[in-house]
């Protein structure tokens, strides 16, 4: 009889391909949990889930007002609005990521202690959830950068769909790092706020690297572009410029026009390298300490 | 518990009838000889700094200094839980109990040894309402901790009627479950543990069941749960109610495992080993 029955060890070391084969079975319930994270927090307002785009509508709101109206960031530029909005919105995914990623363990600590399932599931929700804030965050981008300055959807938003994927892929790898860290070093869930803002200035959301610090007279200037061009947002923000603003032109007197933002293929290149690189390390280190995390939380 | 003492005033533990909540407990799988978990030299510690607060300069002082003693938990414990028995595990505070439970269950991975699982899905180590998001509706918490305990959506699916059903929530479902009283949501908990219909349970009295309210309103489910499992092991801090219940009693103490056996034998030598004489303090909790 017991010959018949299924022996399950626990010893076994499983290998990544076993892991992610878990992964894979276990997918519902990352879904499910973002899902439900997502309804749970707006469930008792009366506006419901009209939430996720007033949110970023709000945000933009804020930003226009102090960048574009009060700074005038982008004199030059006649849309604005269109570029602070592609870059806040998208960087506001990651941003999400990281954040939730950090508290994606400790959130469900409970389920680690006394679950067996693969932890990776819990920074995966973490990032379902961000992406599906983003696609809301559309939403008011085409609405607003639409009906301002004729942003509207057109053949160049295809770009949006592989940019959305490169963008999820880095975005995982940073949540599982980010994720893992908290765990040992809890001081870090102190500083993270103060890492994504700093995070946002270095990236060109409200500004861009070119206009600002390409001609850069100074050292320190000069020192920084070198530096700042190796932001892993640089190509990121740049690929969304391209599907969320590609309908821009500038016209010459001569009457030649070119794109405003031009497919760059270095960004395709310099983002798919960190995309990949970066979700690499998260998912092996994640894998060879996720045995350790229960004990930080008995 | 008022009526603890029906329960120690009824040894007929051949017939495995048990009192924990007020009425008898009718076991429906017979005991085998074959094993449903054997656990082999289990060794846990853990390091001490985990229970400090925790700071970037005490772990830049740690590494110099290396003074920490790890807190052995489990100190070479080796166990096999027979199909279809019920087992107990006493200790005192601090014993490895609920460690082992959560080796048992896979959750926590011991430093070495070994378990092995003769079963279809690893054992469940019950944790009601877990997953479970309070802001949302009782037919959503269903699918959430459904999932949250290994089960596939479709399976949810399939017994999602049978919960509702058992949780005698009727309409109530699709209210948020922050709107429901106490033993509305020990109702729903219960359904979906029980009618995930864990193979093998494992219970930790002190994780799992609330605070008293909760715990008297979940007396009936609680025997369901237990009617229905396969294979129990149970820790409880009622040594009267484990008596009863378990048909072998584990002994740990100090992370060390003393010894297993006849549920009589085995609490009478805890209870001369802590120094306790009157079997009245057996229920304290």
């Amino acid at each position: 009889m017991s010959t018949e029955t299924p022996v399950i060890s626990f010893s076994d070391r499983r290998g990544l391909v076993g892991y992610l084969a878990d992964l894979w079975r276990r997918r519902e319930f990352a879904w499910h949990l973002a899902m439900g994270n997502m309804r749970g927090r707006h469930a008792s307002t009366s506006l419901g889930l009209l939430w996720w785009v007033l949110d970023p509508l709000m945000l933009g709101g804020i930003f226009l007002l102090v960048f574009g109206v009060i700074l005038q960031t982008r004199r030059g530029d006649p849309n604005y609005i269109g570029f602070i909005l592609s870059g806040l919105f998208a960087f506001f995914y990651t941003r999400r990521t990281m954040l939730s990623g950090a508290m994606a363990i400790r959130n469900n600590a409970r389920m680690v202690a006394t679950q067996r399932f693969p932890r990776l599931l819990l920074p995966i929700a973490a990032v379902v959830e961000g992406g599906i804030a983003f696609l809301f965050s559309l939403i008011p981008f085409f609405i607003i950068a639409g009906s301002v300055h004729g942003d509207w959807p057109g053949v160049f938003t295809v770009w949006l769909i592989p940019t959305f994927l490169l963008h999820t892929v880095f975005n995982m790898g940073l949540s599982l790092l980010v994720a893992q860290l908290v765990i040992p070093f809890r001081d870090i869930e102190n500083v993270m706020n103060y890492l994504a803002r700093v995070w946002m200035y270095m990236s060109p959301v409200v500004y861009s690297l070119e206009d600002r610090l390409s001609h850069a007279s100074d050292k320190v200037g000069a020192i920084l572009y070198d530096v700042l061009r190796f932001n892993p947002l640089v190509p990121i923000l740049g690929l969304y410029r391209h599907a969320l603003l590609g309908g821009q032109h500038i016209c010459s007197e001569a009457g030649v026009c070119t794109q405003t933002y031009p497919l760059d293929p270095t960004h395709v290149w310099i983002g798919l390298g960190w995309a990949a690189g970066i979700v690499v390390v998260g998912v092996v280190t994640f894998v060879r300490m996720e045995d350790k995390i229960p004990r930080y939380l008995a | 518990m008022t009526d603890q003492s029906a329960a120690s005033g009824a040894p007929a533990r051949e017939e495995s009838t048990f009192d924990a909540f007020g009425q008898p407990l009718e076991r429906k799988r017979p005991i085998e000889e074959t094993p449903a978990i054997v656990a082999e030299g289990l060794c846990i510690a853990f390091r001490p700094f985990m229970e400090k607060r925790r700071s970037i300069r005490r772990h830049g002082l740690r590494v110099l200094k290396r003074e920490s003693e790890p807190v052995v938990a489990l100190d070479d414990v080796s166990l096999t839980v027979r199909r279809g028995e019920a087992l107990g595990i006493i200790g005192s505070n601090g014993a490895g109990k609920s460690t082992l439970l959560r080796v048992l269950c896979g959750a926590l991975s011991p430093d070495s040894g070994t378990v092995t699982v003769y079963a279809n899905s690893p054992p469940t180590l019950l944790a009601l309402g877990l997953g479970f998001n309070r802001s949302l509706s009782g037919r959503r918490n269903i699918y959430l901790g459904g999932l949250a305990s290994g089960l596939r959506k479709a399976r949810i699916d399939e017994i999602f009627d049978d919960i509702v059903a058992y949780s005698e929530l009727g309409t109530a479902i699709e209210r948020p479950v922050d709107t429901y009283s106490s033993g509305m949501f020990a109702r729903l908990a219960f359904s979906v543990a029980i009618q995930s219909r864990p193979e093998i349970l494992l219970l930790d009295e002190a994780m799992t069941v609330g605070d008293e309210a909760f715990r008297k309103k979940s007396g009936d489910s609680m025997r369901g749960l237990l009617e229905e499992a396969g294979t129990i092991v149970m820790v409880s801090h009622g040594l009267g109610r484990l008596k009863a219940f378990c048909d072998r009693i584990a002994w740990l103490d100090k992370g060390r495992f003393m010894d297993v056996g006849n549920p009589e034998e085995i609490t009478d030598r805890y209870r001369a080993h802590i120094g306790v004489a009157k079997p009245e303090v057996e229920d304290e909790d």
